[in-house]
Formats: structure tokens, C-alpha cells, sequence
């Protein structure tokens, strides 16, 4: 498939990458695993005139652990993420994430900082120009209409990769270095809930690293991803889950939940959160995903109706506290 | 120990080593010296009338060596018989599916190529368009062809015995309405050629091709050139199941621009290509009305097809004739009535898949078995068993039957898998309530062994023994992937009694190898096979003769086996194979040895206005029993164990005939739980392996059962019938009714997807009936 | 135009490669090297799977110029001496070729976890496959394939 031309462009250092993006303003994107963006290319529906490849730039990869909290290089591969003893250990969740993406083949080129940044899908605007061109374009392609909206004013794009929703259940932060310096956030904030502008962040910066803080102890966590096929499939509907207790088998203290693929951005129910704290998680759980259920306004189209969708997430959700639940329990 | 030395064991194939090690050279791999790359541009739109094509830009884009058009072509049109002529290389006046090809480029590389083309500038007018074959059919409906009347590209009505009667006579009678979707062929091999063109009007093609003889014929009308100017050569073929038959736009045009150009060109299409705008099964609304005696025994089966046949005809008659023959086959059906309208839509043309037409009626026909066995009380293995074809039954629409293990087919997969407790083990397990309903079903099929069509339809093959004892067999049948060229090797060596290795098997090329109608209908083992032994016998019977004489005994007497001749009952007489055939050619008359033979149907065409007669030479038989388990919750499917039975004559090698078995009931599970070609007013929305949904290896059974039964059919090589198609019919139906066993519903619109399941689960909660009628 | 140097099953290759070539166009068309196979072209089915320093890739969606200094293996490069790599035998000999357009990049994908998983089970090959599509097998054949190839090279 034709790949239009573009300059590849390949910095040592974060301030380097950072100096080439201002410079290319609006035309230079970074690449990392590249199993995103060379598609996004190949249709064409992002034009670059210059990729900027983070891979050169040594302290963007590993693993660093503190005593309450552990930070992951951008480009940590996704594989290495599935597999790495340490984070199978303190972020369990993330891994079990991590391990969901694509096949095996994408997680081993795809990386974390590049599944963070993925952009809303839909199906007309991941197709090819050639595709496009058989319609006049929606929002997200610069035009006046919505394909799966029709009377909708904006882009209903949904959201679904599949480590963020794990990692805003975790409450991690990324670091972002911009011209401005280096700054850091609560993940949660990178999603602007745009489905045309899906990630908050501006052309001349990169994401750096996440932070993930440490789980207390009785803390359990699960993320359950809904799909036709058992690999290489974007989310149907996804839960991800993290639960802290007061002590194994006590009231909830801390609780996370969000819904993945039912909106422009991964998204907290935080009614369904605040229906566990303080309460026994068998007598609330019931209420939690009923209450993730109403408050979920999927789209049409992407692998089912509203109502289709809707019905997933609250089993998905049920299901995830469910684990979630019994892994407090385990973990002492 | 067997009487076959390779025949029956489980041999690896003939073409395995070039694939394992990547050497095989598909179409695409190729290269020829000076060749140009080349691209089409296709049709944004569903229907529109083309009012001009300006291809100035492209022209002057530097590299690029020549464009062309409908209008190149002359009113040259092709199609699958004389009065359905209805598609040209590239659309010259009005385009009528999205993806329908305008144009071609030639190019230096296949960039510019790409550029080339998005610089051509077409005007259209669009038109009304129709998707719904049932709107299409209406009186008023946008017309997608001049010359037909409510856009009938062809219709098929046969009636056999009286159905009234028998309804009347009937104690039950049901009607039902079913949908068989659209879907793709799934190879992943996009469609690629090279082509040549010297003057005066030589033509060299090489192009990913099941039936290679189809550009032959298609190329030389084409170009108004003899075909003995046609040079067909086939590369590797990565895989084809119906969807590599016919030529193509980039065939056309490859040739076209290689002649304009002086240069041979190249085509290699994106997969989108074939996703969008390629080629597929045929859609079908299906209503079957069947009466039945109250114990089971089928009266009469009316049946209404309404086929979904996309902008053009292609092979679309031969597909309702099928579609309608099958009918009949594999349960006694002593009436029929059958009315079947292929309607032209403005999207992509349906054409033979895997099975071909039958998968999509049989589904309809067995799946309302189940229904009418619940109605009745009956055991669905009971019904079966007492409707059985058995041996020398002549149906009613005259199928010869000749050998027929139909019955020991549903008794062997229904013993591995212990229906009766099994069934009553899931009934009570569902009773306790939790997560999943799992259920247990069956169906039966009958299909043929080597189709015949009509005009030229038998299979040739040259036979070459060289002088090291070596043997070349020149068939002009093709492999695809199916295992043909080993199958094929294997009868060689089994009558020369010499090993695989000894045998070469060479791809088409038309040249040398003889005409074939092409790769279809399971036709290789059971039409090019007797094709071979005829061939190989006559070798043989050449080096008897040599033998003979320089053993000093009769003819009569000699005997091939572990790579020698011998003088039966004498072992001190024998002579190494490979010796024979050096002095054969050396001290003999000069003779050299060859062998040609070919195999034709000798019995009557069948008649394709009444739908009588027989399709085949012999017809192969199976059963599948599926099991499933459904997610209560998200209604997802998930296909548990899958037994196959299947009457295929004669075993030649079980590691083909399970792979076939294994690929059968892949794309069959493919159908009724995952894919569609989902089409949004002619526009595929899901034209990507990621969104097309065939499934992944976390997605297959992990019980794949193969039983094969003997039933050494009169006609066939060695006994042999098909083993490669009769599986994709049953496969469908055996998962939905284990479904409907798991659930109590019988889905009548594929694919179940979880979505309809749960919403079915849901009414029937409330109280709803036992089928969901409409799609979701 | 940008200058790599690139090791490609054991051969040391410098090459200019434009910069939006993908690698799989450069081993395809640039290094004659047709065995990995273009079947979709944007990273979904498989077929042109390599193994990069050990890790199974799709080369559709990688670009020629990221491989400086890799260590790339394809199909080509498993035979040793004129003998099958022991995935080659066994995919062969166990009929887990059909068609055989899948096949190189299924062989690499059971490559890349025999490598690092020598004994794996059967649902971590299914796993380790489920990103190569084949419509031809169904999946039982290759996965049989690969749980005996490991069962060899253990003895
Ligand atoms: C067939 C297929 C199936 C897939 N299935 C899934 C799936 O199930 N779940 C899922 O989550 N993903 C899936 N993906 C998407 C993708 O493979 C993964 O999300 C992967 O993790 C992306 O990472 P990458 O490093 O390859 O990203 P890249 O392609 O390199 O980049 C993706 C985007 O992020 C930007 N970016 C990358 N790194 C940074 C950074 N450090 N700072 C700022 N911006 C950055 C890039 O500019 C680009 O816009 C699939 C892809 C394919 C082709
Ligand atoms: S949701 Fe609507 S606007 Fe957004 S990409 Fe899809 S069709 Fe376009
Ligand atoms: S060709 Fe690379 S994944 Fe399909
Ligand atoms: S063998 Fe044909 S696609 Fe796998």
C-alpha cells in the first residue's frame, strides 16, 4: 500500500525530539512502535512531513521502582510490560492490559507511550483514502457530518486502547517534556473527551514516562476486555477495576472504575466508585455495575448497538469487581 | 500391511518444502526484466454513468508509461456463458458497485503508479442505486443493466413431483425464512499477475489463478488473438476457494497496458481490493417450506431463494442451479419445487465459494430439519437416520447415487461423541443454571465429486517418464493450496511403484500442459485423477513391455513396487526403476515414454431448464456434530468440539483430507459466528483482515475430529470422491443446531453474532417465540 | 535517501533506503528475500512476520530505516547447511501447509517463542500464533506443528 513520502528524523535526546517537533510545527509526529502510526500513514488520515523516532532516545525505556510508586519509559514495549516480573507484581493490572493488545506481533513492537496517545477509531475514518473518498468527510476528516451520528454535532469516535483505561484505574500520572519544560499529570487528563482531538496533547510534546503509585495492601484490581476474537481486536466494551480494602474481605476504601470503547475517552463512573466505599464489596457490587450501566452512553456501530453495549458493560463490570474483589482477598 | 505403499498414509505434501522454507514463488514474488507496475482506480460511487475520463495528468506525471480505459476493450465483455456477457475489463460507460474499475496505469514503480491514478479525473452522473435484492426486484427499481427487466441476472425454477399434493397429504408443514450473509473467500493472497504482450498478439500471463484456463479462454477473446498465442503460466497459488477463478480487471488490464507499452507490466492488488471490491459468496433469503409424516419421513420441500447477486453475473447461474440441485441431497426428498431469482444489486458481484451455493440452501434445509424434529418430537440423529440416501437411490430430480456412506457417517459421529447421554449430560448441566448454555447438534451433507458444468469439461494429463526414473505429470488441473499436486504425485508413484520425490508435478502452463475447465467443484482427485491413471497406465504398460523383454517374462507378469520391476512370484527377476527407464530409452526402439489420458463425464449434461440430472459422477457424504457454548451473559458463541464424518471414498492421504476437513470447518464457523461483509448503501465498512473478523487460532476448537469412511466408489481414482467442499456444507448448520439445542432458539440470519444471541435470550425470557425472524 | 547497516539472517547488508520504505518492501524488492509476504500490509494478518533481535514484527508496518543495527531473521534464514529448521520439518511433515501464504510468517511467530519459551503449551502456541491468519488450516495443524518442533529440539 502507498506510504506518501516523509523525512525520518532521529533525535538522541527529549529535548532534541522536542527542538525538531517545534520546529516541523504540525508537520512532524512522533513514532515509537510505529504499529499505529504507519497504518494512520498508509490511509492517510495523518499527513507527516517529518517522523520523528523516539527509539534512539535511551532514557525514554525501563523500569524504575520506588518505595511507593514505579515509573515505566514511554517506549517500554508492550511485551516487555506482559512479561515483566516487576510489574507483574505491583501493577498486575497494567499487565494483564498490556497483554490483551492486538497479537503478539503488536505487542512486541507497540509501546507504551504510543498505546497511550492511540487515536479514536471509527469505521469512516480508519479506512483508506480511497475509502474516504466514496463520501463527502466527516468531522474527524475535516468535514460538516457525522457517518455514525447523523444529526450529531461533533465526532463520536471511540476511545479504545487498552492500557489507559488499566492505568487510570491504577491513579498513574504520565510526564510530558514540552517546550515549556517537563510537567507532570494525572493520566486521566490526557483524554479530552473530543472525539476529533481525542489525546490533550499539543504537536510539540512527547510523553515521557507513567507513574504508577503503589497499590495498599488488600488492594485488587482486573480489566476485562469484551471482544469477538481472543487476539488482534480493539475492544468491544472494556472494564478495568482497582479496589482497596480496609482488610481481606473488610469495606472498600479506594475504588476505580473505567469503561473503555463506550466513548471518546476512557471514562471513571464515579457514581459507580462512590456506591463501594465504605461497603462490603458483595453488597455493593450489584449496585456499582448497574449503576455503570446507566451511566454509559455507547455509540451505534464498532461492534454492536447501545443497547448491545450497554447490556456488556454492565456484565463487564460486575465481572471485573468480581476478580478484582477476590484478588483483595488473595492478596494479603 | 496395506496394499498401497503411499496411498492411505499420512505423507507429507509434494509442494511443502518451497513453502516451509519461503522459496515457493506466488505471483507476486515474481519479477520480469524492463516490467512496469500497475494500479486501477475504481469507482467511489455505487451506480453513475461515467461522462468523461480525463487522463491528461496522469499521462504527464513523469514515469508513468500508459493509462487506459473501458473504451481500450472495445466492447469486449465477459462472462460466464454466452447470454451473460455482462462485465467488461474496465467499465467503459457506467460503473455499478463501489470499487467497479474505470481505469489503469502503468508505471515505472508502483508509486507513481498510485499517483498516476489519483490524478485521473472522472466525471459521473450518478444514479439511484438498489442494495436490497428484494427491493432490486421490484418493478421501478434503478435498472443496473439495460437489457434485463427487474434486474433478474438469472433465475433457476425447477419442479419435481407435486409438492400441493404432498402438502396436503403431509401431517406437518412448516415454513421458514432464512438468511445466508455475505461473505468473503478469505484467502490472503491478493490477486496479482504479470503480463507480457509481443507482436503480433503473443500474450504471457502469470497470475494467481485456481483455473488458469479461464484467462487463457478470457485473454484471447480479450485481445482477438488464437489461444495457442495465450501462454498461461501459474505460479504458487495462495489459496483461491472460489474467489481465484475468473479474470479480472488487473488481468485485463495488465495485458492491455503491457501491449500499449511494449513492457510487461505487473499487478499486485491491496487487500482492500479484494476486501471492498472482490469477489464473494452469494447473500441468500431462503424460504423453505417443508411437509413431513409424523414420523419424519420428508414429503415435499418448496423452497424461494432470492440471491443477492452484486452489479454483474459472473458464475451466478450455476450457483442457484446448485444451489437448487442440492435440494435433494443427502435426505430422500421425493417432491420439489424450487424458484430461484439471482437479482443484480449495486454492490460487489457474488460468485462460487468453497461448497458453491449448496452451503447457503442446505443451511436453510437442515437447520429446519431440527426445527420440524422438535415439532414432532423426534430425535434430530432420528430424523436423519430415517431420510437417509442409501446406495443406488435415484433422487427425484435424477442424482444418480452410486456409492453412498451416509448412514454409517451419522452412526460413527454420533457413537464419538455419545449423543444420547451426551445431549441429556448438557440438558441437565443447563438446568443448573450459571455462566453458559452448552448444547450439542448435527447435520448431514451430500455434495459432488468433481462438478460438471457445461461446455468443455473433462480433465487431461500428460505423463513424462525420464530416463533417471523420474516422472513429470503435466495435469491441467491446478493446486491452490488444497493438496491437488500430491494427491495427484501420489496416484503416480502408487502405480509406477515408485516414491513422492520421484514424482514432479508441474504447475499449468498452457503451453504444455493440457486444456482443463479449471480448479473447481472438488473436481482434481475425482476428474483429473482417472485423467492420471489412464496416463500413468499407459506409461506403465510401455515399461512393461521393456521389462518384460529384458526379464524374459510375459507382460502380464510384471509388477512395480519399491522403486523396481518385478517379475511376479519370481523375486530373483527385478531390475531397479530407475535402470528400466534408462534402458528403455537407450536400447529400446527410441521409444520415449509418455502416457496422456483424460477423463470426461460420460453421462448426459444435466438439463439446466428442468434442473434434472446429475451434476457429478459421484457425490461424497458426511455428518458434522458441532458443540457449543453460549455465554448467558454477552451471548457470545464459542464453537466447542467439531466431528467430522465424511464418506470420501477412498482415504489418500489423511494429512490433506483433515487439513481439508480442518479449512472447511474454519470458514464455516467463520460464517456462522463471525464474519460479514457488512455494506453501508454499497460501501463495505469492514474491508480489513482486523475488521472482517475471520477468527484467530484462540478462537478454534481445540476437538477437531476427523473420520473418514471408505466407501471405494465405482467411478473414482482408486475408489477416491471429494474431500474438500462437502464439510464447508454441513459445518454451518451443525453449529446452529448445537445452538439451538445450547439455547432453544434457532437463529435463522447469519452470522449469530452475541449481539443477537443476547437479545433472543432476553425475549424468549419474556416469553418470546422460538426464532429470531429479523437481522440485528 | 538514508544509509543502514543491517544484519539479515547473519549477512551484514549497508543500504540506502528511502525513508518511507517499509522493511518488508526492502527485503521483498531490495534484498530478494520474497519469502515474507505481503498479505494485508497494514499490520493485520501476519504474513510478514520477521523476527527482529528476537522479537516477532510485522515488516508491513516497520520502517527500512528503524533497522539500523538490527539483527533481522526471516524464513530464509532458518535452514542451516541445507537442513530444515526443525519448525520447517515439522510444519512439513505434520501437513500444517496448505496454501502455503501464511506459512513463512506462522514458522516465524513459532520461531520467536520457541526462542525464548522452548516448552510451551499448547495455548501459549495458539497464542503466540494468533496473530497470523490462516484461512486454509484452521489453526490445528500449524499449533500441532509447533508443540512437536519443540518437542525435538528438547532431544
Ligand atoms: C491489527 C491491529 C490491532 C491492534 N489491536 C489493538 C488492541 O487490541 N488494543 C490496543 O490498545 N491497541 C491495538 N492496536 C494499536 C497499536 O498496535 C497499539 O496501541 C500500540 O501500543 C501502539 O504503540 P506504538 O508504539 O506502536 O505506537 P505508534 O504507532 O508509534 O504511535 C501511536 C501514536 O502515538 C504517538 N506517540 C507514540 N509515542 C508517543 C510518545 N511517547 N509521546 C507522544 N506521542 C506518542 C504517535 O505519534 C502516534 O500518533 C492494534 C493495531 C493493529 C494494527
Ligand atoms: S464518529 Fe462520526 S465524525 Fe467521528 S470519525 Fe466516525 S463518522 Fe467521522
Ligand atoms: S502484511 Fe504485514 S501484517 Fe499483513
Ligand atoms: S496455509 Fe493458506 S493461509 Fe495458511
Amino acid at each position: 500500500m502507498y506510504l506518501p513520502q516523509f523525512k525520518y528524523l532521529k533525535p538522541g535526546t527529549v529535548a532534541e525530539a522536542v527542538a525538531m517537533l517545534s520546529e516541523y510545527q504540525g508537520g512532524a509526529g512522533v513514532i515509537a512502535g510505529g504499529s499505529d502510526l504507519i497504518v494512520k500513514l498508509k490511509h492517510q488520515i495523518v499527513n507527516l512531513r517529518y517522523v520523528v523516532d523516539l527509539k534512539g532516545i535511551s532514557n525514554l525505556y525501563g523500569i524504575v521502582s520506588r518505595a511507593d510508586e514505579m515509573e515505566i519509559g514511554a517506549l517500554t514495549k508492550l511485551s516487555a510490560i506482559e512479561s515483566s516480573p516487576e510489574i507483574l507484581n505491583k501493577a498486575l493490572l497494567l499487565a494483564q492490559a498490556a497483554s490483551v493488545v492486538g497479537g503478539p506481533q503488536h505487542r512486541s513492537m507497540g509501546t507504551l507511550g504510543g498505546n497511550l496517545c492511540l487515536d479514536t477509531r471509527c469505521y469512516y475514518f480508519n479506512q483508506s483514502k480511497r475509502w474516504r473518498q466514496s463520501r463527502p468527510p466527516c468531522y474527524k476528516t475535516g468535514g460538516d457530518r457525522c457517518y455514525v451520528a447523523a444529526k450529531s454535532p461533533m465526532c463520536h469516535a471511540v476511545y479504545s486502547g487498552d492500557t489507559a483505561p488499566a492505568l487510570i484505574a491504577l491513579g498513574a500520572r504520565v510526564r510530558i517534556v514540552g517546550p515549556e519544560g517537563e510537567r507532570e499529570q494525572e493520566l486521566e487528563l490526557l483524554y479530552s473527551g473530543n472525539g476529533k482531538r481525542p489525546i490533550n496533547l499539543d504537536a510539540q510534546s512527547i510523553i515521557t514516562s507513567v507513574i504508577i503509585p503503589i497499590s495498599p495492601p488488600y488492594a485488587g484490581h482486573a480489566y476485562e476486555k469484551y471482544r469477538l476474537r481472543e487476539a488482534v481486536d480493539f475492544p468491544v466494551v472494556g472494564a478495568a477495576v482497582a479496589l482497596s480494602f480496609e482488610q481481606p474481605g473488610g469495606v472498600c476504601t479506594r475504588a476505580r472504575i473505567v469503561l473503555n470503547a463506550v466513548g471518546t475517552a476512557p471514562s471513571r463512573v464515579e457514581e459507580a466508585e462512590k456506591s463501594l466505599l465504605g461497603r462490603k464489596l458483595e453488597e455493593a457490587l450489584e449496585e456499582a455495575a448497574e449503576l455503570a450501566y446507566q451511566s454509559a452512553r455507547p455509540i451505534h456501530r464498532m461492534g454492536g448497538s447501545p443497547y448491545y453495549k450497554k447490556k456488556l458493560v454492565k456484565v463487564l463490570t460486575r465481572r471485573a469487581l468480581e476478580k478484582a474483589g477476590s484478588m483483595a482477598i488473595g492478596n494479603v | 500391511m496395506s496394499e498401497f505403499a503411499i496411498l492411505g498414509k499420512p505423507t507429507p505434501r509434494v509442494d511443502g518444502i518451497p513453502k516451509v522454507t519461503g522459496k515457493a514463488q506466488y505471483a507476486a514474488d515474481l519479477s520480469v526484466a524492463g516490467m512496469l507496475y500497475g494500479e486501477v482506480l475504481r469507482s467511489p460511487y455505487p451506480h453513475a454513468r461515467i461522462l468523461s475520463i480525463d487522463t491528461s495528468r496522469a499521462e504527464r506525471l513523469p514515469g508513468v508509461r500508459g493509462v487506459i480505459t473501458g473504451k481500450d476493450f472495445n466492447g469486449f465483455r465477459h462472462g460466464f456463458m454466452a447470454h451473460t456477457r455482462d462485465e467488461s475489463p474496465l467499465a467503459p460507460d457506467k460503473v455499478r458497485f463501489i470499487g467497479d474499475e474505470v481505469a489503469a496505469v502503468a508505471a515505472i514503480d508502483p508509486d507513481i503508479a498510485h499517483e498516476a491514478v489519483e490524478l485521473i479525473r472522472v466525471e459521473y452522473e450518478q444514479l439511484p442505486a438498489v442494495f436490497d435484492p428484494e427491493e432490486a426486484m421490484q418493478e421501478g427499481a434503478p435498472a443496473i443493466h439495460d437489457h434485463v427487466q427487474r434486474n433478474i441476472s438469472a433465475e433457476m425454477h425447477f419442479n419435481f413431483g407435486d409438492v400441493e399434493a404432498a402438502f396436503a397429504r403431509a401431517d406437518h408443514v412448516r415454513e421458514d425464512r432464512f438468511y445466508s450473509q455475505s461473505v468473503l473467500h478469505g484467502f490472503l493472497e491478493p490477486h496479482a499477475c504479470i503480463a507480457q504482450y509481443e507482436e503480433p498478439g503473443k500474450i504471457t500471463f502469470w497470475g494467481s489463478k485456481q483455473s488458469p484456463y479461464f484467462p487463457y479462454r478470457n485473454l484471447a477473446s480479450a485481445f482477438k488473438v488464437p489461444l495457442s498465442n495465450v501462454r498461461v503460466i501459474q505460479p504458487v497459488v495462495g489459496g483461491g476457494f472460489g474467489g481465484k477463478n475468473d479474470t479480472f480487471a488487473l488481468d485485463y488490464a495488465a495485458v492491455m497496458l503491457s501491449k500499449k507499452t511494449g513492457h510487461p507490466v505487473k499487478f499486485v492488488y491491496d487487500i482492500e481490493d479484494v476486501l471492498m471490491a472482490g469477489r464473494r459468496r452469494h447473500p441468500m433469503i431462503i424460504y423453505m417450506k417443508t411437509g413431513v409424516k409424523k414420523d419424519g419421513t420428508l414429503l415435499a420441500t418448496e423452497c424461494r431463494v432470492i440471491a443477492d447477486g452484486g452489479a454483474y453475473t459472473a458464475v451466478g447461474p450455476m450457483t442457484i442451479y446448485l444451489a437448487g440441485a442440492f435440494l435433494t441431497l443427502p435426505y430422500k426428498l421425493p417432491n420439489l419445487k424450487y424458484d430461484a431469482w439471482r437479482v443484480y444489486t449495486n454492490k460487489p458481484v457474488s460468485v462460487a465459494q468453497r461448497g458453491h451455493g449448496v452451503p447457503q440452501t442446505r443451511f436453510a434445509a437442515d437447520c429446519q430439519l431440527d426445527l420440524i424434529a422438535k415439532d414432532l418430537g423426534l430425535d434430530p440423529v432420528e430424523i436423519r437416520l430415517k431420510n437417509a440416501i442409501e446406495p443406488g437411490h435415484v433422487t427425484v430430480n435424477k442424482i444418480h447415487i452410486s456409492s453412498c456412506g451416509l448412514k454409517e457417517t451419522i452412526n460413527r459421529s454420533t457413537e464419538f461423541v455419545n449423543w444420547k447421554e451426551r445431549k441429556q449430560e448438557l440438558a441437565k448441566e443447563r438446568e443448573k443454571g450459571g455462566r453458559y448454555l452448552r448444547g450439542i447438534g448435527l447435520a448431514c451433507n451430500g455434495f459432488m465429486s468433481g462438478a460438471r458444468l457445461h461446455g468443455h469439461t473433462a480433465c487431461a494429463v500428460v505423463v513424462k517418464v525420464h530416463e533417471d526414473g523420474t516422472v513429470s505429470v503435466l495435469p491441467g488441473a491446478t493446486d491452490s493450496g488444497q493438496g491437488a499436486e500430491t494427491v495427484l504425485a501420489t496416484m503416480a508413484a502408487e502405480v509406477l511403484g515408485i516414491t513422492l520425490e520421484d514424482v514432479h508435478v508441474s504447475r499449468v502452463d498452457s503451453f504444455l500442459t493440457p486444456v482443463d475447465p479449471g480448479s473447481y467443484g472438488s473436481r482434481v482427485t475425482s476428474t483429473a485423477g482417472p485423467a492420471l491413471l489412464i496416463a500413468v497406465g499407459k506409461c506403465r504398460t510401455q515399461l512393461a513391455e521393456v521389462a518384460a523383454k529384458l526379464l524374459d517374462a510375459p507382460v502380464a507378469e510384471i509388477e512395480f513396487r519399491e522403486r523396481k520391476a518385478f517379475v511376479k512370484g519370481d523375486p530373483t527377476k527385478q531390475m531397479p526403476f530407475g535402470k528400466l527407464c534408462r534402458l528403455a530409452y537407450q536400447y529400446g526402439s527410441g521409444q520415449v515414454i509418455i502416457g496422456e489420458g483424460y477423463f470426461g463425464q460420460n453421462v448426459a449434461l444435466p438439463n439446466w431448464d428442468t434442473g434434472e440430472g446429475d451434476v457429478a459422477n459421484a457425490y461424497t457424504f458426511g455428518t458434522q456434530v458441532a458443540e457449543v457454548e453460549v455465554d448467558r451473559e454477552t451471548g457470545q458463541v464459542k464453537l466447542k468440539k467439531m466431528i467430522v464424518a465424511h464418506d470420501l471414498g477412498k482415504m489418500f492421504n489423511p494429512l490433506i483430507v483433515e487439513g481439508q476437513h480442518d479449512g472447511s470447518i474454519y470458514g464455516g464457523m467463520g460464517q456462522a459466528l463471525y464474519e460479514e461483509c457488512l455494506n453501508e448503501d454499497g460501501l463495505t465498512l469492514n474491508p480489513s483482515i482486523l475488521d472482517y473478523k475471520m477468527p484467530t487460532a484462540l478462537d478454534m476448537p481445540g476437538v477437531m475430529e476427523s473420520i473418514n469412511i471408505e466407501t471405494n466408489d465405482p467411478l473414482g481414482p482408486f475408489g477416491a470422491k471429494e474431500s474438500a467442499e462437502g464439510t464447508q456444507v454441513s459445518t454451518v448448520p451443525a453449529i446452529v443446531n448445537a445452538i439451538y439445542d445450547a439455547t432453544g432458539i434457532m437463529f435463522t440470519d447469519l452470522p449469530i453474532t452475541p449481539e443477537k444471541v443476547l437479545r433472543a435470550l432476553e425475549q424468549k425470557e419474556q416469553g418470546g417465540g422460538p426464532i429470531v425472524p429479523a437481522s440485528i | 535517501m538514508t544509509n543502514i547497516n543491517f544484519v539479515v539472517n547473519g549477512i551484514r547488508h549497508q543500504l540506502a533506503v528511502k525513508d518511507n520504505e517499509t522493511l518488508l518492501d526492502v527485503l521483498r524488492d531490495r534484498l530478494g528475500l520474497t519469502g515474507a509476504k505481503k498479505g494485508c500490509d497494514i499490520g493485520e494478518c501476519g504474513t510478514c512476520t520477521v523476527v527482529v533481535d528476537g522479537e516477532p514484527i510485522l515488516s508491513c508496518i516497520t520502517l527500512a530505516v528503524e533497522m539500523e543495527g538490527k539483527r533481522i531473521t526471516t524464513i530464509e534464514g532458518l535452514a542451516q547447511n541445507g537442513e530444515l529448521h526443525p519448525l520447517q520439518k515439522a510444519f512439513h511433515e505434520h501437513g500444517a501447509v496448505q496454501c502455503g501464504f501464511c506459512t513463512p510468517g506462522m514458522i516465524m511467530s513459532g520461531k520467536a517463542l520457541l526462542d525464548k519459551n522452548p516448552k510451551p503449551t499448547e495455548q501459549e502456541v495458539r497464542r503466540a500464533i494468533s496473530g497470523n491468519s490462516c484461512r486454509c488450516t484452521g489453526y490445528d495443524k500449524p499449533v500441532k506443528a509447533i508443540l512437536a518442533a519443540a518437542e525435538a529440539e528438547i532431544q
